[in-house]
């Protein structure tokens, strides 16, 4: 492009002569003279010695000056005017010939000559699209008229050139900032989003990481590194009462009150601490890692809880302490069943000492039993003074009763030494009672007592054979010895509820209300003045021993002194009702 | 098929002297006594000759191939096997211990079957272990009278223990008790048969 | 003829009384004070009733008796158990068969000699072995 002052002005008019006129107005040869007075006056002074000079070309006709000007544009040199005479005949006229040249070149300006009011600006203005780039020169014109017109349009195409190209750059410019501001927009769309993104993962994320801590099996809580509560779960609002709402965002150990019920440090304030100050507030606690656990008891309203409870820092990525997480679990079931398992445990241990205990027993006592009985009768034997027989009947009577007590006490030791549950059978009550009639026999009828047995023969219980008529045996060997004389025991059982009832009753010497309760207890006697050798105290004991096995109860009523008694006791019916045979 | 009743016991500890109370309790009576003793070679006849003397009624070991006849008590020879065909032919086996011993009690009232006539009895008196328990089962199976020791007058009253849990057992009783039972059930013998000296 | 009872039992006044009971009927009572003892007494001869303690320090009676059976002596002998305990355990098993009674201490001496008296009935009887 030349970027130089166009000043190529194009004539075309038909009349050598203008071409003449205009060379000189417009292609001086030398500076100064009245012209050039005249042109300093009115434009200013020019450059000195050089007034700057047009270079014009010349065309006759209206096609020619068309076919200059394409020339012109297609050698990227166009003219920056052209006057066109209005009339050239014979070819086109001006308007005609301005038609043509603005197509070949739109910006090129143009002065019409017209000598005659050939046509209104009117029609020429409706001919062509004028814009701002025409102009009407009267003929006759003068010099001046003409080197005006001609500085001013060229000047004004440069001038427009000029601010085209300002303008193109300008777009250029500013299309390529748009460009780069909306890639640079398209860009920071794209990082928005892309932001916008990764925050809503964030926050899924969180939101799921809060579910599941909300919904944690193990009560739990979160504390920031401020130590301020910022999760408090469902399962710990459970176990401590206090909804989340109450305590969200308190700090000062605030998370300590649901369990001590004051400010205090609890297990995960010490996750930072000295070893002696965590074992000092909490007793056995462990490391495993960073993670520290222990074991305490608290007050709830309930009663006293074991939690076992475990405390963890929370950290970035960067390993830096960003706060803190504790869960709590409640072991009391656990520790009592625990506890429950250790005393059976201590239980069975003991029953089988006692087991074996008594079987050494048994035999120990036994044996020095044996040469007493076995020898005191041969000595009795041959004993005819009556001092001395008494004598030995006493010692005779004497080991007779240690005998009894051995047995008894050996029962009972073996009775109430059972830790184990045992093996429960299908037990004919009736039966149970009739044998100990028989058992008992030589007893009752040493009194004359009969003993009435009216048991449903049908009525089976849970329970072992042998206790029972042990039991039977112990309760009628008590009532023969405290029927009266020829009196009666009666034997009667009936179902009441889920158990078995069952009555022994005599018609003899009664019992005092007071000792009701009592006669159940070891070694009590209703009658502590009674020298009956025979009474041995721990009958009633056994007896309850023996209920006692069989989960039942038992107990004595007797309206009073001198009106017999009744013992009652409980049993475990049979459960499958069988018919009587 | 035998048209005699047949009393099957079975005993071990503490058997001899409560198999002298029993017979000495029982007089003659028409049915055939089987007992089945925990008892060596050695001692078996001399334990049924001790019975004969006090028993009302004949004692002998029993004999392979024997008929049982009533009014007669026959002893399991110890060390082998007793079963019984028909209710009345003694079969004697060799064979391995039962519930650790032979004469087992339970191998020999396994071996009955249902009688078409008479009456049939089975009892378990004292003893240790728990052999009998299922013959005895076996045995009210067939329509038979069970009967078990009581605690109180067994030596040892693990088998009558036994016998009772397995829930066949009819009645509980002491060997005099047993005796009574005996003697309810079963008519004198007509003719005694006369016995060996 | 002799009546041979044994006494085995390891406590002293135990198997004196049952001498002094054996000597009021004229019984001729051998005493030991262990398994061993019994064994070595068998060895050497003895045959008849045995009363056997359970309850014996080193070998109780239910090895005692499983020796005596091992060693084939037991032919000839009636053995019976004395203990002080009710029931017998489950050692028992496998030697029922050579208990013929089982006595529980403390015993009156008429009960022992009534006792001792059929046990040793038993040994008598006509012949030996033949059926």
């Amino acid at each position: 492009m030349n970027t130089e002052e166009n000043r190529r002005i194009l004539l075309i008019d038909d009349a050598p002569a203008i071409h003449e006129d205009f060379r000189k107005i417009l292609e001086p040869t030398r500076p100064g003279g009245e012209l050039a007075e005249l042109e300093a006056a009115l434009f200013g002074a020019p450059a000195p010695g050089a007034w700057a000079s047009f270079e014009l070309h010349s065309a006759y006709q209206g096609e020619e000056g068309f076919a200059l000007v394409q020339a012109a544009v297609a050698a990227r040199s166009p003219f920056a005017m052209a006057f066109v005479d209005m009339r050239m005949p014979p070819g086109w006229d001006g308007v005609e010939t301005v038609e043509h040249l603005w197509q070949a070149d739109p910006e090129l300006q143009v002065v019409i000559c017209t000598a005659y009011s050939d046509y209104s600006w009117e029609e020429v203005l409706q001919r062509l699209d004028v814009g701002d780039r025409l102009l009407i020169l009267k003929k006759p014109f003068d010099a001046i008229e003409v080197r005006q017109l001609a500085s001013a349009l060229t000047a004004k195409w440069n001038m427009t050139r000029q601010a085209a190209q300002k303008l193109a750059e300008l777009e250029a410019a500013v299309e390529s900032r748009t460009h780069e501001l909306n890639r640079a927009n398209q860009k920071l769309q794209l990082d928005i989003v892309e932001r916008e993104r990764a925050e809503q993962q964030t926050r899924d994320a969180y939101q799921r990481i809060s579910d599941i801590l909300e919904f944690l099996p193990d009560a739990t809580f979160v504390v920031d590194e401020n130590r301020r509560v910022i999760a408090w779960n469902r399962a710990i609002e459970v176990m401590t009462g206090v909804p989340k709402g109450e305590i969200l965002g308190q700090g000062e150990h605030a998370y300590a009150l649901p369990f001590y019920g004051v400010r205090r440090p609890i297990l995960i304030d010490l996750l930072n601490e000295t070893r002696e100050v965590q074992e000092r507030l909490y007793h056995g606690i462990t490391r495993n890692g960073r993670t520290l656990c222990a074991e305490a008891k608290v007050e709830f309203a309930d009663g006293a809880h074991y939690l076992w409870s475990a405390a963890s820092p929370l950290c970035d990525l960067n390993g830096n302490q960003v706060g803190g997480i504790q869960t709590l679990r409640d072991i009391t079931e656990a520790r009592r069943a625990e506890q429950e398992r250790s005393r059976l445990e201590a239980q069975l241990q003991r029953s089988r000492t006692v087991k074996a205990l008594t079987v050494q027993l048994g035999h120990d006592l036994k044996t020095p039993l044996t040469p007493l009985f076995a020898l005191l009768p041969l000595i009795r034997s041959k004993v005819t003074e009556p001092g001395l027989a008494r004598m030995l009947d006493i010692c005779q009577d004497c080991v007779s009763q240690v005998q009894g007590l051995t047995d008894k006490a050996l029962e009972l030791v073996r009775l109430s030494g059972k830790g184990m549950p045992q093996e429960f059978k299908r037990v004919g009550l009736a039966g149970a009672a009739d044998l100990s009639r028989a058992n008992c026999a030589p007893l009752l009828a040493a009194r004359g007592v009969a003993c009435l047995n009216s048991i449903d023969p049908g009525l089976a219980v849970r329970g072992v054979e042998e206790e029972l008529v042990l039991l039977f045996d112990n309760l009628l060997s008590n009532a023969a010895r405290f029927a009266a004389q020829n009196g009666t025991v009666r034997i009667t059982a009936v179902v009441e509820g889920e158990a078995v009832r069952v009555s022994v009753q005599d018609d003899g010497i009664g019992l005092d209300p007071d000792h009701e309760k009592l006669i159940f207890d070891e070694f009590f006697k209703a009658d502590q003045a009674r020298h009956d050798l025979n009474t041995q105290g721990l009958g009633l004991a056994i007896c309850k021993s023996i209920v006692l096995n069989h989960k039942g109860k038992i107990w004595a009523e007797s309206p009073g002194l001198g009106l017999g008694s009744t013992i009652h006791f409980t049993l475990p019916p049979w459960e499958t009702a069988e018919p009587t045979p | 098929m035998s048209r005699t009743s047949l009393v099957m016991i079975g005993v071990s500890t503490g058997g001899p002297p409560t198999l002298k109370e029993l017979f000495g309790a029982l007089p003659a009576l028409d049915a055939a006594f089987v007992i089945v003793l925990h008892i060596t070679p050695e001692m078996d006849y001399r334990i049924a000759q001790g019975l004969d003397q006090v028993a009302s009624m004949p004692v002998t070991l029993a004999r392979h191939g024997e008929y049982l006849r009533p009014g007669h008590v026959y002893l399991a020879p110890g060390g082998v096997h007793l079963k019984l065909e028909g209710n009345q032919k003694v079969v004697l086996c060799k064979g391995a211990r039962v519930n650790y011993v032979a004469p087992s009690v339970d191998v020999a009232m396994q071996s009955l079957t249902r009688p078409l006539w008479g009456k049939l009895v089975g009892i378990v008196l004292t003893g240790m272990g728990k052999d009998g328990a299922e013959g005895l089962r076996h045995l009210k199976s067939l329509g038979g009278l069970t009967m078990a020791q009581d605690q109180k007058s067994s030596v040892i009253y693990g088998m009558p223990k036994a016998a009772l849990q397995t829930g066949a057992v009819d009645l509980v009783l002491p060997p005099r008790g047993i005796a009574d039972k005996l003697v309810k059930l079963f008519p004198p013998l007509p003719v005694p048969l006369s016995k060996a000296t | 003829m002799p009546k041979r009872v044994m006494i085995v039992d390891d406590n002293e006044y135990v198997r004196l009384s049952v001498e002094i009971i054996c000597e009021s009927v004229e019984l001729e009572l051998a005493s030991a004070a262990s398994g061993e003892e019994c064994l070595r007494q068998l060895e050497a001869g003895f045959s008849g009733v045995i009363l056997m303690d359970i309850m014996m320090p080193e070998m109780d009676g239910w090895d005692t008796i499983r020796q005596i059976v091992a060693r084939g002596l037991y032919p000839g002998n009636v053995i019976v158990m004395l203990t002080g305990m009710g029931e017998p355990d489950a050692k028992m098993d496998g030697v029922q068969e050579y208990v013929t009674d089982y006595l529980t201490k403390p015993f009156g001496p008429d009960q022992l000699i009534e006792s001792l008296q059929y046990y040793l009935s038993l040994l008598q009887g006509g012949g030996d072995g033949d059926e």
